[in-house]
C-alpha cells in the first residue's frame, strides 16, 4: 500500500507509550474500501472544482506551454487547496470527509500512532489544510488520472 | 467570578473518554508530607519536616458506563501496564491542564452490569505534568 509523508509545520504533543512526544510528520496512507464512503465524496468535489474552473485561453495557452518543457508540474497539497478555494462547493464538507478517512486508518501520526480526534484538534489550520491537500494529491489525483 | 472544575475532558492514550458526571477526580502526586517535633530542652520544640518520596504518585480515577466501548477501554489501558498517558483539559478560555504519564491501572477493575451500571477505573501514574 502506497504512503505519503507529510512533515507538519507546527509540531504537537502526544502520547506514545506512556510518556508525551512531539509530532513530527504524518504518514497518509492510500485509501482502501474501508474508506470508501469517505473519499468518493472527495473525488467528486475535487473533479468539480477542476472542471468549474474558468480558464482563460491565455492560461490554457501557457499550461500547453508548460507540458512542452521538462518543468515538474505536478501538482502539491497547498496546489490543490488554492484549487479548492476557488471552487463554489462545500470546502467544509471535504474536510470533514478528509477527517473521517484520516481515522479511519488513511492517517498515522510519526508513522505509529492511529490518528483520533483529539489529535486532529491539535493539528494547526495551516498543517491540516495542506495534509488534506496533499492527501488528495497524492491519492485522489492519481487515481482520476488512470491509477497510479 | 470563579468556576467550579467539574467540565473537564478526559484524554487516554489520545482518545476522549466519555465519562460519569460528578465522578471524576485526581492527586496530582505532591505525596505525603511528615511532620514531628524534636526536642530541645527546656520545653521547647523544634519542628523536623520530611517528604515521604515513596507516596509521589499521581492518581486519576473516574467511571464510566458499562457498554461495550468502555469495556474494551478498560481491557486495553490494563493490559498496557504502565504504557498510559492520561491528560485533563480545562474547559475552553481555560489554562488548565494535567498531564500523567507511565499511568497505570493497578487493581482489577470492576465493571457493573446494571441498569445505570459503570465501570470504575483507577490511574496510578508519574505525578502530573
Amino acid at each position: 500500500m502506497n504512503e505519503h509523508i507529510y512533515n507538519l509545520k507546527d509540531p504537537f504533543p502526544y502520547s506514545y507509550k506512556g510518556e508525551m512526544v512531539d509530532a513530527s510528520f504524518v504518514t497518509l496512507i492510500e485509501p482502501g474500501y474501508q474508506q470508501l464512503n469517505h473519499v468518493v465524496p472527495i473525488k467528486q468535489a475535487f473533479m468539480s472544482a477542476i472542471t468549474g474552473l474558468n480558464v482563460s485561453e491565455e492560461d490554457k495557452a501557457k499550461a500547453a506551454a508548460d507540458t512542452d518543457t521538462d518543468t515538474d508540474t505536478e501538482m502539491d497539497g497547498d496546489g490543490v487547496i488554492q484549487l479548492l478555494m476557488q471552487w463554489d462547493g462545500d470546502l467544509t464538507q471535504v474536510y470533514k470527509n478528509a477527517e473521517k478517512v484520516f481515522k479511519a486508518g488513511g492517517a498515522q501520526i510519526d508513522g505509529q500512532e492511529k490518528m483520533t480526534q483529539a489529535l486532529l484538534d491539535k493539528f494547526s489550520l495551516k498543517d491540516f489544510e495542506v495534509l488534506v491537500g496533499e492527501y488528495i494529491a497524492n491519492f485522489i489525483v492519481p487515481s482520476l488520472m488512470g491509477g497510479q | 467570578m470563579s468556576t467550579q472544575l467539574n467540565d473537564i475532558i478526559i484524554l487516554v492514550n489520545n482518545a476522549q473518554v466519555a465519562y460519569t458526571a460528578d465522578s471524576l477526580s485526581w492527586k496530582d502526586g505532591f505525596g505525603e508530607y511528615a511532620m514531628r517535633n524534636a526536642v530541645v530542652g527546656g520545653g521547647q520544640t523544634e519542628q523536623v519536616f520530611a517528604k515521604d518520596l515513596s507516596t509521589k504518585f499521581g492518581m486519576v480515577k473516574f467511571t464510566m458506563p458499562s457498554i461495550q466501548e468502555n469495556e474494551d477501554n478498560k481491557r486495553a489501558w490494563k493490559t498496557n501496564d504502565n504504557n498510559n498517558v492520561v491528560e485533563l483539559i480545562g474547559p475552553s478560555g481555560s489554562n488548565f491542564t494535567k498531564i500523567f504519564t507511565q499511568a497505570a491501572i493497578l487493581d482489577d477493575p470492576e465493571t457493573n452490569a446494571a441498569t445505570d451500571g459503570n465501570i470504575e477505573v483507577e490511574f496510578s501514574a508519574n505525578p502530573a505534568q
